[in-house]
């Protein structure tokens, strides 16, 4: 803890302490991240600065703060600031951008009202700083911004709704009825966490892939808590590829588990990844073909196999046609 | 709310990190209490630490100190009468302004102290809560299940992020996205996150000109040197037109494809439906807009014969070229053995 962070603590510390007057010195200590034996020598050494500025002030003479030791001894905390220490210190630069910027993050995924709420406190936080604080951009991908606001209102509402979703892994539109709870930000992407009555189990959609929302007209029904957050569970393991350079930018977007470079001309970095499912990998080795390698041979290549030759001979049947 | 607390460190730094806090608190009262700008030697006949140290380390503490309550926000005055420099401090700038939010604003702000989670940056906006917090602003510390923003965590971004709030300049090891690395040396102008991925935006010094970089390709830690306030950023920077630039452009390639029933719905989204004679039965033709071959290639090969291309022709020869190629590269490794 730098002496920057603990000066920020004492403005801090002090006029919360005046505001909660007789609060438990164990309590106290607690909420500011410190021992209670650290915390009385603090007030106890605060409570007298002061006492030798008339040397040199003439006339403007008081204390910085007024804090009862016997009281301390009992275990209770009672301090009278001076105008010296009656507020906290502004906020910095680096504290107010980096709360702006949460607030900002948090627009594009509740309803439109919040929306508006956030902007009013974000006006009320920019007015404390310094315009030419550094810029920070943020932008979290939430498909339209009518879909959302209807699933934000929807989850508040308690009311279900028929979604028009395009599927990920199966490649297929698909339409559950489903009991919206949640929307959840994860790399970058906003998703819906909801019950779907359709499979009859929880879910994540992705939002910008939900064509469609429509209410039913039903309320939701309770399901319990949802079970935690597991975005990358490893239910096949994890699987080591071989990257070669059109393949690198996987590093950047796949939850890579460890990475390392290979000794090899074409394939220049290893990296370990989990699978959640095998269609995973299939994708993967028909996107990048050659430029992936997996370093032990896994179904998935043959999977991956089988629809190249379906697409082969979908293209000789067009190649035929065509003639 | 929770404030993150002292780690544990050696009891002999602890020490000296208590003492130094005191010794500031007193400067700084002295500072603000006094009705004429003080001297230095005065000073020092009224803190402790100052007269214990001879008078060249005394001399540096008070530099060290002042230094650290201008890093506060403190605007220390000085004047200089026959030579001697004389301290005061006036201006009550260093203090929260009177601010308050409403019960929904404060609801978004519940909301907001947790989109950082565990990131080094989100202690800053932490930071800024525990202040608004001690002249009342409360927030309820209950997690509000329904919205759950997170912004996504990188290594880099908490060097980055003090770099570009304070204009340090910065120098990394950068891989581009052919694997070469090198180094750069940059002045930071705008942080900025794209799907995920957090960018850099600011004046490449060797190249002298404006130049994006990824954060997940910065190899190691950056490191900022020299002075705060070391450049300008251009006043007439326009930080949402330069993210938005990063996006993928639309592009401007044409291609016909052939999409199965109700199988790639997202090809059929992007695509604009329209009708080719050899359009196969069971599928309907999309004409889609692209960027490079290369990308369309692999995005529609994960879907198989799901997508055919009709065309352009060389487009359509690609996809089969590239579906031999994943044939060639995967399809002996089921016996153990590699091509």
């Amino acid at each position: 803890m730098s002496a920057t962070d603990d000066i920020s603590r004492m403005f801090r510390m002090i006029p919360w302490l005046a505001e909660h007057q007789g609060v438990a010195v164990k309590e106290a200590a607690r909420e500011f991240g410190i021992t209670a034996s650290r915390l009385v020598h603090e007030l106890g050494t605060l409570c007298v600065i002061g006492s030798d500025v008339g040397e040199i002030a003439r006339g403007s003479f008081e204390y910085l703060i007024d804090f009862d030791l016997d009281e301390a001894d009992n275990g209770r905390i009672f301090v009278t600031p001076s105008q010296y220490i009656s507020r906290p210190l502004k906020l910095s630069q680096d504290e107010a951008l980096s709360l702006l910027v949460a607030l900002r993050s948090l627009q594009d995924l509740v309803d439109d009202e919040s929306a508006a709420h956030a902007t009013s406190a974000i006006a009320k936080l920019t007015a404390l700083i310094d315009p030419d604080a550094g810029h920070v951009e943020v932008t979290v991908d939430h498909g339209a911004d009518g879909v959302r606001n209807l699933l934000a209102s929807a989850i508040t509402a308690n009311e279900q709704l028929q979604l028009v979703y395009d599927g990920v892994n199966r490649g297929v539109t698909t339409r559950p009825v489903i009991d919206p709870v949640a929307l959840v930000v994860h790399g970058g992407s906003a998703y819906l966490q909801a019950y779907s009555r359709t499979r009859e189990a929880w879910r994540y959609y992705k939002v910008n892939r939900i064509a469609e929302a429509t209410r039913t007209g039903s309320p939701t029904l309770d399901h319990g808590p949802p079970p935690p957050r597991q975005w990358v569970d490893e239910v096949e393991g994890t699987v080591e590829l071989h990257l070669a350079a059109g393949a690198l930018y996987l590093l950047e977007y796949d939850p890579v588990r460890e990475s390392g470079e290979l000794d090899d001309e074409v394939y220049l970095r290893w990296a370990r990844v989990p699978l959640a499912d095998r269609q995973y990998l299939t994708n993967r080795l028909l996107r990048h073909a050659d430029q992936v390698r997996v370093a032990e041979p896994h179904l998935a290549q043959q999977d991956a196999v089988r629809i190249a030759e379906g697409a082969l001979a979908g293209y000789a049947q067009l190649a035929e046609e065509g003639r | 709310m929770a404030v993150s607390g002292e780690r544990s460190k050696p009891v002999q730094r602890a020490k000296e990190g208590k003492s130094n806090t005191l010794r500031l608190m007193h400067l700084l009262f002295i500072l603000q209490s006094v009705q004429q700008p003080v001297s230095r030697n005065q000073l020092t006949d009224l803190v402790e630490d100052y007269q214990r140290a001879d008078s060249a380390s005394s001399a540096r503490m008070f530099e060290r100190d002042k230094a650290t309550l201008r890093e506060l926000g403190v605007d220390v005055e000085v004047t200089t009468i026959d030579g001697d420099e004389l301290y005061r401090v006036r201006s009550r700038d260093f203090f929260l302004p009177e601010v308050d939010f409403s019960a929904e604003e404060r609801t978004v702000l519940a909301i907001a102290q947790r989109v950082w989670g565990e990131q080094a940056v989100g202690s800053q906006a932490r930071g800024a809560l525990a202040k608004l917090a001690a002249i009342g602003v409360e927030l309820d510390d209950e997690p509000v299940h329904a919205f759950q923003p997170t912004l996504s965590a990188d290594p880099s971004l908490d060097v980055l992020w003090r770099a570009n709030s304070a204009r340090l300049r910065v120098r990394f090891t950068y891989r581009s996205s052919r694997g070469e690395q090198r180094e750069r040396d940059l002045e930071p102008w705008l942080l900025g996150q794209r799907a995920g991925a957090w960018y850099v935006v600011g004046f490449d010094r060797e190249r002298g000109q404006r130049r994006t970089f990824k954060l997940a390709r910065i190899v190691g830690a950056p490191q900022t040197y020299g002075k705060a306030g070391a450049y300008r950023v251009p006043a007439d920077l326009d930080p949402v037109a330069v993210m938005a630039s990063i996006s993928p452009e639309r592009g401007q390639e044409r291609a016909v494809v052939a999409v199965r029933g109700e199988y790639a719905p997202s090809i059929r989204r992007r695509g604009e439906p329209t009708g080719h004679e050899q359009t196969p039965e069971g599928y309907a033709a999309y004409a889609l807009t692209y960027l490079h071959d290369d990308a369309l290639v692999g995005e529609l090969a994960q879907f198989g014969a799901d997508v055919l291309v009709l065309e352009p022709q060389q487009l359509r020869d690609l996809m089969v070229d590239h579906f031999r190629r994943v044939i060639a590269a995967h399809a002996s490794t089921d016996e153990g053995t590699n091509p």
